[in-house]
């Protein structure tokens, strides 16, 4: 099915390359005598169709000669997704694609599509140079030539994904810091030859660049991180999962740059430290989304100072960061009222007494909607009574904290009966077979 | 709904199981209605893997469902994960297997873990049918095109490149089914891939078969009324190419089978043997008096090459039989090491035969001696029905 849809997207792209040379002929033939054409516009019919998906469109193509032309009109084909067919497109079809949208096309997903090549983004540069969004995720093919020819035509893009992208090299960010200007978001994760020198020609050159993605661009060290910080002050979402060559002086220099950061990914950066931490709480007050899973030296020196300045902090991931304890998570609970998600899986040092913290924080009653404790070995069945007045928690994650008892969970469930408790007993199956019957009064009736 | 979460993070603890303890080699369900403790079901100890069986209920239908829905997806790793858990609980569906043949063409799994993984299956489920016909697919595929030299074998899936790692597969593959065997009793699917693993992997080359045949006596000697592992050594015996090798190693059997006669009086699958192993006495000795020669030895040729003329001839199987020199053996009592040797036609001699089995019932321990004079008779009354 696949495979057909493919082909004909393909065939009728092609055949749209003349029908502008017999856009005449068809209009005085068109003349057929359904309702619907006679009714509406052809421009109210081109609006609808202008809401349609690819597929859709591609049927409508296939009613008559007069929605033939209106449905492969580039106007309706702004943006193309193409995830969907990934696997059977090929070069043509991306070049025939181009032909026929134009100066139109604003957004294009190739994603996934691995055999799509340099030569057939050449040809889409040269035709669809008004393309603003282009996500060329996992097409492994391209190498630097597609940067070049992006750079070249494409002046106006500004989002661009090329992860897993794993043949670019420097010479791709080269080029696109000299030709996009307007880049704001990029992603190059696991495209492993990235270095620093990159960075620094991507950091110079797109002055408007505010989220970077580049988990598991092992080449990186804090040469990077420093440009980013002098050159990039925009910056507000940085990802560098996996990024294992950073240290704590490079995170200075970046820190003192972004002032703006409002996410920042350092899972599995194990050199950091808690100076790291200290230098974010001294310059990044702006901080909603912090990942630091694995950074395995972070203790709680280093969240004591962070809980003091980064009030905005929504959402924090700190699996397995061995060393935190419970002053961690009391300062926490003082210091961001505003947590909403707090993952806190293998952290072995946690008891009953930081979940009470976080239990009774300014966060706790409203904000507080998802907590993670799996493989928590300290806590027990008390921790689920301090987090019960938390009445925004809509899950809780309990696998493998071997002295949470079931019956704990049926108490917890029993007060606050939105949450999903996910834990390695079975949930129950129906939640009034109990046999026990809800009080038809309120509670505070039953004490009058 | 809520008891997806449960059954999703059941797989991704089977998933980061096998990613922690690559050396896995076994697998079990443990019996429990309930869980008691909030831990996962998921169990190592060493090496071997054991599963709770109350996640069971959980976990099944919320994987076929999944797979069945992403099966066309092109997320090839929860493919790869969820397929993995599936066969191991129940390995009897063949759209999983496909699942995986399909993950195996497009690379995304590796022959050799491919084959260790069915491995694990077999300690489970020592007589799942659809393992070993996933497993003879696997072999064909890998064998066949990286045998077939020279044409398109930029494009194959050429995987055995030396003689050596060939030997690693197929003392694998036997390892892996003589586990299944001794976990099932008569367990047909394990022998029989045994049997095809010998044949067409190993092409009947003798050093494996002999190796097999000493192999498998420990087997034979601790299931003596399992008739299996019987029938495997008479394949094993009927392949035996060169004449002096066949007579010692059938000589061998012969004393084998009663020594343990006499040691396990009355079982039937004995006796059954030692008719295989006179018919076969009979029919080798009508063939080298016939003096027929056909062909040369294949022992010059290399095993890969050996391999492919019985990949090629598979089906229609023939053993070639090579005469020559072997009159003077037949004429002669050598002595080896101290037992003497028997000549092929001493031990299709009919009368010979009667007195052997005679003293098998002598020596037997005279509480067992009715039982085993039954199974005697019987014995006599086939040899008298076959000499006619």
């Amino acid at each position: 099915m696949t495979l057909y849809m493919t082909a004909y997207i393909a065939c009728e792209i092609y055949q749209g390359c003349n029908a502008h040379k017999c856009f005449a002929v068809v209009w005085v033939s068109a003349d057929d005598l359904s309702l619907i054409n006679q009714k509406l516009p052809k421009e109210l019919i081109l609006r609808i169709f202008s809401y349609l998906d690819v597929v859709s469109l591609c049927r409508c193509a296939q009613v008559s000669k007069a929605w033939n032309v209106l449905a492969l009109d580039g106007s309706n084909w702004q943006r193309v997704n193409l995830f969907e067919f990934q696997t059977d497109i090929e070069g043509p079809v991306v070049a025939n694609i181009s032909k026929r949208c134009g100066g139109f096309l604003k957004a294009l997903s190739l994603e996934g599509c691995k055999s799509v090549t340099d030569d057939a983004l050449k040809v889409f540069a040269e035709n669809c140079r008004n393309i603003e969004e282009l996500n060329l995720d996992d097409c492994k093919s391209i190498t630097d030539h597609t940067a070049s020819s992006l750079s070249l035509y494409s002046k106006k893009l500004t989002i661009l994904d090329l992860g897993s992208c794993t043949a670019i090299s420097d010479q791709t960010l080269k080029s696109l810091s000299d030709g996009c200007p307007l880049l704001s978001q990029l992603n190059i994760s696991w495209c492993d030859q990235i270095s620093d020198n990159g960075i620094e020609a991507l950091a110079r050159g797109c002055k408007e660049l505010k989220v970077l993605r580049c988990k598991g661009c092992v080449m990186l060290t804090d040469e990077s991180l420093l440009h980013l910080g002098l050159h990039s002050p925009k910056l507000t979402v940085l990802n560098l999962q996996a990024c294992v060559n950073i240290s704590d002086d490079g995170m200075q220099h970046l820190a003192r740059g972004c002032e703006n950061l409002r996410l920042l990914c350092l899972s599995g950066c194990a050199n950091l430290t808690d100076r790291t931490l200290i230098s974010l709480s001294n310059h990044c007050h702006k901080l909603r989304t912090l990942e630091v899973s694995s950074c395995c030296q972070f203790s709680d020196s280093g969240f004591q100072a962070l809980a003091r300045t980064c009030s905005e902090l929504r959402q924090m991931d700190l699996e397995e960061c061995v060393l935190i304890s419970d002053a961690s998570l009391s300062h926490l609970a003082i210091g961001c009222p505003k947590l909403e998600t707090l993952t806190l899986s293998h952290c072995e040092l946690i008891t009953d007494e930081g979940i009470r913290h976080i239990g009774t924080s300014a966060c706790a009653t409203e904000v507080l909607k998802v907590i993670e404790l799996d493989n928590c070995p300290l806590i027990t069945d008390a921790s689920l009574e301090h987090l019960m007045g938390c009445h925004g928690l809509q899950r809780i994650e309990l696998y493998d904290c071997q002295l949470i008892t079931r019956a704990g969970i049926r108490r917890l469930q029993s007060q606050l009966p939105t949450v999903m408790v996910h834990a390695y007993f079975a949930p129950p199956t129906p939640p009034t077979s109990d046999g026990r019957q809800r009080p038809r009064y309120c509670r505070c009736c039953s004490i009058l | 709904m809520s008891h997806d979460f449960l059954a999703k993070r059941v797989v991704s603890d089977f998933s980061s199981t096998f990613r922690k303890y690559p050396r896995i080699d076994e697998f079990g369900l443990i019996y429990c209605l309930e869980p008691t403790i909030n831990k996962s079901p998921v169990k190592v100890e060493g090496t071997k893997l054991g599963v709770e069986t109350w996640c069971m209920k959980f976990v099944l239908p919320f994987i076929h469902r999944e797979l069945l829905l992403q099966r066309r997806g092109k997320d090839e790793a929860i493919l790869q994960q969820y397929s993995k858990v599936a066969l191991l609980l129940s390995p009897e569906c063949s759209t999983f297997w496909n699942i995986r043949k399909e993950l195996l063409l497009r690379k995304q799994v590796s022959v050799i873990s491919e084959l260790k993984f069915t491995n694990i299956i077999l300690t489970c489920h020592p007589k799942s049918p659809e393992t070993f016909v996933h497993k003879r697919w696997i072999l064909n595929h890998c064998c066949v095109s990286s045998t077939q030299d020279g044409c398109n074998d930029s494009n194959q899936n050429r995987f055995i490149n030396s003689d050596h790692q060939l030997q690693t597969l197929i003392h694998s593959e036997i390892e892996g089914s003589r586990m299944a065997a001794s976990r099932y009793p008569s367990n047909y699917n394990a022998w029989s891939h045994m049997i095809w693993t010998v044949k067409v992997l190993a092409g009947s080359s003798t050093e494996v078969l002999l190796s097999e045949l000493s192999d498998t006596r420990h087997w034979v000697r601790e299931h003596v009324s399992d008739h299996s592992g019987c029938h495997y050594r008479q394949f094993l015996l009927s392949q035996l190419g060169p004449e002096n090798t066949l007579t010692e190693a059938l000589g061998e059997e012969f004393r084998f089978v009663e020594e343990l006669m006499v040691s396990y009086p009355g079982h039937e699958a004995l006796w059954n043997h030692r008719r295989a192993l006179y018919h076969l006495a009979v029919q080798r000795n009508k063939e080298s008096s016939d003096h027929k020669s056909r062909g040369a030895s294949d022992e010059g040729k290399p095993k890969m090459a050996k391999l492919q003329d019985t990949l090629s001839e598979y089906g229609g199987s023939t053993c070639c039989i090579t005469p020559g020199g072997c009159q003077v053996h037949q004429q002669q009592l050598c002595v080896v090491d101290g037992t003497s040797q028997i000549s092929l036609s001493a031990l299709a001699c009919l009368s010979l035969e009667k007195q052997r089995v005679h003293s098998i019932v002598r020596d037997t321990f005279s509480a067992d001696q009715k039982i085993q004079e039954v199974c005697c008779k019987r014995y006599l009354e086939w040899l008298e029905r076959f000499q006619t």
